[in-house]
């Protein structure tokens, strides 16, 4: 089980372009027990909703339909310290994330799978002691 | 042919290796460039065999048969990007209704509303498809939208649809028909079209009232049972205001009216025509 405790402080995010799977994925992390869980359907919603708030953890899909990635919003997430996870309905990243330190989701997925790759990505903290990472505000 | 000096290059080696074996040389592929288009990769696929004068066993020369190929190769990658590209889109696909069943498990106790729901649903989904592939995921009548969620299911006698012609690309067109099932879905169970007499009106314009140049949507219940502001925004309504905020840049207002719901949707004129997401049917006829 995740440690709701520790996570009940943590914001989450989570970027799809599809608004079906959006909404299940926040709900699949609000019952994981964040804080807040923020939804983007787009990379300027989601880099306003970074620039505002603290966002500790990000489930991103890799490609947003209208031909962009989210990969270079991924790399200024990870570089003011948010844990990433990506999730993408290509069979591969097509060595597009491998530079990154990130976790992976394929597409379909479910609660099971998205609460394993969360413990995974958080528990990479845990031998550190402090688990919330203070994020600037200059994520965007 | 004649060739720039680069493929000139090429062509020593096989020639020399002919001479030496004296065996053919089959199927090997060149890429390069003729003067005559210099400015693009072309391939080819060449055989190299020996040629003898008479019954001698000495070759005196190399003939060389040539096959262009560019257009089969340009046709390869074609379908590899559309194979993907579909491969793509069956997993979004099918990520849209692992989502639906995982919602209608979260709203619904009972298994067969459960069922129902998803269903339903699905249909819509499937619906739109349809639209879409007839269309080759180019550009539909907001008509062509809305008919088949509200005058093809309630009739004409309940349903109003008033508004100049408006063609939009695929990924509108997504987002308008899924929030108008789900106005429709809700209006069908507690608003304007769960009585006999309630009715639906959706009357739609261009507008510019200083906002810029937007496609006005108003959807107007009437003749159902009282309704009243929900205490908690359900699917329905998050999924309308997720789709048009989300997806096409637009905003949505809900009015609880003494005579029923009312919600006036704005979307920017702009964002109908955008470049739906995946068009690679279009490369692909090109």
């Amino acid at each position: 089980m995740i440690n709701t405790k520790a996570v009940s402080t943590l914001n989450a995010l989570c970027l799809d372009d599809e608004v079906l799977v959006v909404m299940d994925a926040q709900s699949m992390l609000q019952d994981l027990g964040f804080q807040r869980v923020f939804e983007a359907m787009n990379l300027g919603d989601a880099r306003a909703v970074a620039a505002d708030h603290r966002i500790d953890i990000a489930l991103l899909d890799v490609n947003l339909g209208d031909g962009s990635t989210s990969i270079a919003f991924a790399e200024d997430l990870i570089a003011s310290g948010t844990k990433v996870i990506f999730t993408t309905g290509y069979n591969q990243s097509e060595g597009l994330v491998d530079h990154l330190e990130c976790g992976f989701v394929a597409k379909p997925f479910s609660d099971s799978v998205i609460a394993a790759a969360v413990r995974k990505s958080l528990g990479a903290d845990e031998s550190e002691g402090e688990q919330v990472v203070e994020v600037p505000a200059a994520a965007g | 042919m004649e060739i720039v000096p680069d493929l000139g290059q090429m062509v020593v080696k096989p020639i020399e290796q002919v001479f030496e074996t004296g065996e053919p040389l089959l199927n090997t592929e060149i890429v390069g460039r003729t003067a005559a288009a210099p400015d693009e990769d072309r391939t080819w696929i060449v055989d190299w065999y020996p040629v003898h004068r008479g019954r001698s066993s000495e070759i005196n020369g190399v003939g060389v048969s040539v096959r262009d190929i560019t257009k089969t190769k340009e046709m390869e990658a074609d379908l590899r990007r559309v194979m993907q590209e579909l491969q793509h889109r069956v997993k979004n696909m099918l990520a849209n209704v692992m989502a639906l069943i995982n919602r209608a498990r979260r709203d619904e106790n009972d298994p067969a509303q459960v069922l129902d729901t998803l269903s339903n649903r699905i249909t819509a989904l499937a619906k739109t498809h349809n639209l879409l592939t007839a269309e080759n995921w180019g550009a539909t009548r907001l008509t062509a939208i809305v008919e088949p969620e509200l005058t093809q299911v309630y009739g004409d006698q309940r349903i109003s649809l008033r508004g100049p012609d408006v063609v939009m690309s695929a990924k509108p067109a997504l987002a308008i028909s899924m929030a108008i099932h789900e106005l429709a879905t809700n209006a069908a169970k507690y608003g304007g079209l769960s009585t006999p007499e309630g009715r639906v009106a959706l009357h739609w314009q261009r507008i510019d009232d200083g906002d810029g140049d937007m496609l006005r949507m108003e959807w107007r219940e009437s003749g159902g049972p009282k309704v009243e502001k929900p205490a908690k925004i359900g699917f329905g309504t998050q999924l309308v205001t997720a789709t048009i905020e989300g997806s096409v840049g637009g905003k949505v207002r809900a009015h609880w009216e003494p005579d029923g719901l009312r919600i006036v949707m704005n979307i920017p004129y702009d964002r109908l025509n955008q470049i739906a997401d995946d068009q690679y049917e279009s490369s692909f006829d090109a």
